[in-house]
């Protein structure tokens, strides 16, 4: 339980070893690299063209994923038979890294794959661009199809003139308002929408004909081909349907490639690896013939990566020491299994900082998990969210992080359960239902109080967690302080838990109700405060300045008793979640006193199974948030800067998979 | 029934009606801002899912102060005769979380969208901006606290 030391790795290696001990140290998995210090008669060596070549074959690779994707779903909509369903997201298992290289060593397999998804991909466009014609076409044709002659002949002949086109149902009102058309006109189509029009007058009238056609916008047929509009409409039907056909098949061949998507992925890595290996080796000073490569390594592993180097080249130089004045080594922490988890939640807010903070993630994993119960405060959900998240993890074995927040809810499930039995809340079944069963009775005796009874009891107890929290804050800041500055530790810090523990027992006082034990309480606060008071003089010149420094430190507690009123959404939310369990069980009961039949007892069941899942959800969501939040706001700012850069090793970055190391 | 009956059954049409505004406005703003987000990228519905629904607790409140009236006057049996002091009393009582959850959850939605823009650029900071948006419902709760307070533990009669 705690920060691990780093220690600073430096080796002076052959560059023919190059790609071997990159290679070592990602199969190695503990060393982060930084930017070497620069030896004389070294440089460092830039290799953009190497990283030009992994970004692009990265992108051809995204590319890849993208067509798949978008594949699947065209498949999935017109129900194409697809063998092997499309994963995308990562690589549920830990990979060993030989498989990542062996990815690298096919990757010309892999690319001709990849040329002919690109193939695949340029026919698509192809198709789609001519259907898209094809489309545009007939939809212009449908307007004519009811035109029962060819359009090649609309023509004039001898004494006569003809028109075809579409006006407008206003155009077409127009003309027959003023009846001012010097011929004959035939329109066809529903009113209110464009009407097929033929236009039929004498070659002498041609002038006013056309300019009144003009006027009431008429637009003339765009066809002039020797073809039926109905039939030609046929025709295109019939090569819409070819490309339909057409990307079917494409998508088939798309389909039956899906079996890929796991090797894709791994060359994802694979490059991303290896483009990260580019920007260690740019980092790392060289001669000709030799680099210099430095980096930090946790220093229980400093042995492992010793061992691990020289088993790879014997000509080799490998130094390790401790952190210098001024370096910031990134940070590293390690728990046990229980508090491991937790350490997601801390990591949200930021890392330790080496410099200024220990590690919090042992208390915030005791806080994290006493809160988020009470919060929850039904027996009956935390079986439920317990079974489903430890389920979930024995048969998903979600890896890392993902696996991290489902153990984080598993043990905050059964914290819900000690809660919900503490309280008596099971399923929010009101009190007096439990009673009349031999069983609720037990589960009675097993609570302690019920919030709903005993309100001011659970504001309380709320507040009095919260005052507990901040206290373990402040003693965690004395600590942190102590070896800088002890007057500033126990003035500053050291005198608020001894407030807040006198303020306990005043509290505890009231309750067993011993006038003695009420004045040890008031005592003990009266010295904190009297520290407090000094403590604000501490580091400050001058009278008026020491003076002001005391009265801030005053002023300042009040912020600590807000911090502790912020507490009380312990009690908000855990009524909350009681209140609106209770009423959904209120309602399914009204429903079967109303309709007291099978019918009645269907629609109980189903506004129970309905009602409760939506109260967990959305009471889990409002935990996980509140939860947090009393952490970094309240917790945190007593003692935790949370600035630390994280340790991110060499091969931990990668997004399809998780490295075995 | 008597007038102060009639009042405190107000009181809980006052706490659920104002809160329930309040949280159609904040979960309507987010959830417009939500599918323009959804639109670019898909995958992110169910970030956006998360902060477009925070701010919709405020309504919840406000239904359970209302229905805490309810009990407290009986009106899911035989009506309790609550004097007119009574009633103003309760009355009183729903105040805090409608006007409270009125206007916390109409800024909490403000703070959901900016929220969505943030998950929209940077799909890993969902966490973060749950977190900036959850700060705005302190006061939504210490509302609700007080209402609690105030309608369930005095004997109204």
């Amino acid at each position: 339980m705690a920060l691990i030391e780093m220690c600073k790795l430096s080796l002076i290696a052959h560059s023919a070893d190059r790609s071997k001990i990159l290679r070592q140290l990602v199969k190695l998995g503990v060393v982060e690299t930084v930017r070497s210090k620069r030896l004389e008669r070294t440089s460092y060596h830039d290799n953009p063209t190497g990283e030009a070549k992994y970004n692009s074959l990265l992108s051809k690779l995204s590319f890849v994923f993208t067509f798949f994707k978008e594949r699947n779903q065209y498949a999935l909509k017109k129900q194409i038979e697809i063998p092997v369903p499309l994963n995308l997201t990562r690589i549920n298992r830990l990979l060993d890294p030989e498989e990542l290289e062996l990815a690298g060593k096919n990757e010309y397999d892999l690319l001709q794959n990849v040329a002919e998804i690109e193939e695949l991909n340029s026919q698509l466009v192809d198709n789609i661009a001519r259907a898209s014609r094809l489309a545009s076409r007939k939809e212009q044709l449908l307007f004519y199809k009811d035109l029962d002659i060819k359009f090649s002949e609309i023509k004039d002949n001898k004494y006569s003139c003809l028109r075809v086109g579409s006006l407008s149902a206003q155009g077409a009102e127009k003309l027959a308002e003023k009846s001012s058309f010097p011929g004959i006109l035939i329109t066809r189509g529903t009113s209110g929408r464009a009407l097929l029009t033929a236009a039929i007058f004498h070659k002498d009238n041609e002038q006013a004909a056309v300019n009144a056609l003009a006027q009431a916008d008429f637009m003339p047929c765009p066809f002039a081909e020797d073809i039926f509009a109905a039939e030609e409409i046929a025709k295109i039907d019939a090569r819409l349907q070819e490309c339909e056909q057409v990307t079917n098949e494409i998508t088939q061949k798309a389909v039956s490639m899906f079996f890929l998507a796991e090797k894709f992925k791994i060359l994802y890595d694979y490059y991303l690896i290896a483009k990260k290996k580019v920007e260690v080796m740019a980092n790392a000073a060289g001669s000709g013939s030799t680099f210099l490569l430095e980096g930090w390594v946790p220093l229980p592993d400093k042995e492992k990566v010793e061992k691990g180097l020289l088993s790879v080249t014997k000509n080799i130089y490998i130094d390790f020491r401790p952190p210098q004045e001024g370096e910031a080594p990134p940070v590293y922490v390690k728990n046990n299994k229980a508090i491991e988890p937790f350490q997601s939640i801390t990591n949200m807010y930021g890392h330790p900082d080496p410099k200024a903070d220990s590690d919090p993630n042992f208390f915030v994993a005791i806080f994290y998990f006493l809160f988020f119960g009470i919060m929850m405060g039904d027996a009956g959900y935390g079986i439920i969210i317990a079974l489903a998240c430890f389920a979930f993890y024995l048969i998903k074995k979600p890896k890392k992080s993902t696996g991290h927040m489902i153990l984080v809810f598993g043990f905050c499930g059964i914290s819900t359960f000690i809660w919900g039995v503490i309280f008596g809340g099971w399923f929010g079944i009101d009190a007096e239902v439990l009673r009349s069963s031999g069983f609720g009775r037990f589960l009675l005796k097993l609570s302690w109080f019920n919030p709903l009874d005993e309100p001011l009891m659970m504001f309380g107890l709320a507040l009095a967690l919260g005052g507990l929290q901040i206290a373990v804050g402040f003693a965690i800041n004395a600590y942190n302080r102590w070896k800088e500055n002890k007057a500033d530790a126990i003035l500053n810090s050291i005198s608020w838990v001894i407030i807040l523990l006198g303020i306990g027992i005043v509290a505890i006082a009231a309750l067993v109700n011993k006038p003695i034990v009420n004045t040890i309480g008031l005592i003990s606060t009266g010295i904190g405060a009297g520290l407090l008071v000094l403590g604000g003089t501490v580091g400050k010149k001058g009278i008026i300045k020491k003076v002001s420094g005391s009265f801030g430190n005053v002023y300042g507690g009040v912020n600590v008793f807000a911090d502790i009123l912020s507490y009380s959404r312990l009690f908000g939310l855990g009524l909350t979640t009681g209140v609106i369990a209770m009423v959904i069980n209120y309602l399914a009961n009204i429903i079967i006193q109303l309709i007291p039949n099978f019918i009645g007892y269907f629609a109980a069941f189903f506004i129970l199974i309905i009602g409760h899942t939506f109260n967990l959800g959305i009471n889990l969501l409002g935990t996980y948030v509140h939860n947090s939040r009393l952490q970094y706001i309240e917790f945190f700012s007593k003692f935790y800067q949370g600035t630390g850069k994280p340790f991110t090793p060499l091969g931990s970055q990668t997004k399809y998979i998780f490295l075995d190391n | 029934m008597t007038i102060g009956s009639v009042i405190a059954l107000i009181g809980a049409g006052v706490a659920i009606v104002l809160s329930g505004i309040g949280s159609s406005i904040g979960v309507s703003r987010a959830g417009q801002a939500a599918a323009g987000v959804i639109a670019e990228d898909p995958d992110k519905f169910m970030k956006c899912l998360i902060l477009q629904l925070l701010p919709a607790t405020q309504g919840l409140y406000g239904f359970i102060i209302s229905f805490l009236v309810l009990i407290k006057i009986g009106a899911l049996g035989t009506i309790v005769n609550l004097s007119a002091t009574a009633g103003w009393g309760i009355f009183a009582g729903c105040l805090p979380i409608a006007v409270g959850g009125l206007m916390s959850a109409v800024y909490q939605g403000n703070v959901a969208v900016s929220g969505i823009a943030l998950v929209g650029k940077d799909g890993d900071q969902s966490t973060k901006a749950m977190l900036l948006t959850a700060m705005v419902e302190t006061y939504a709760l210490l509302a609700f606290l007080l209402s609690f307070m105030i309608v369930f533990l005095p004997a109204w009669a």
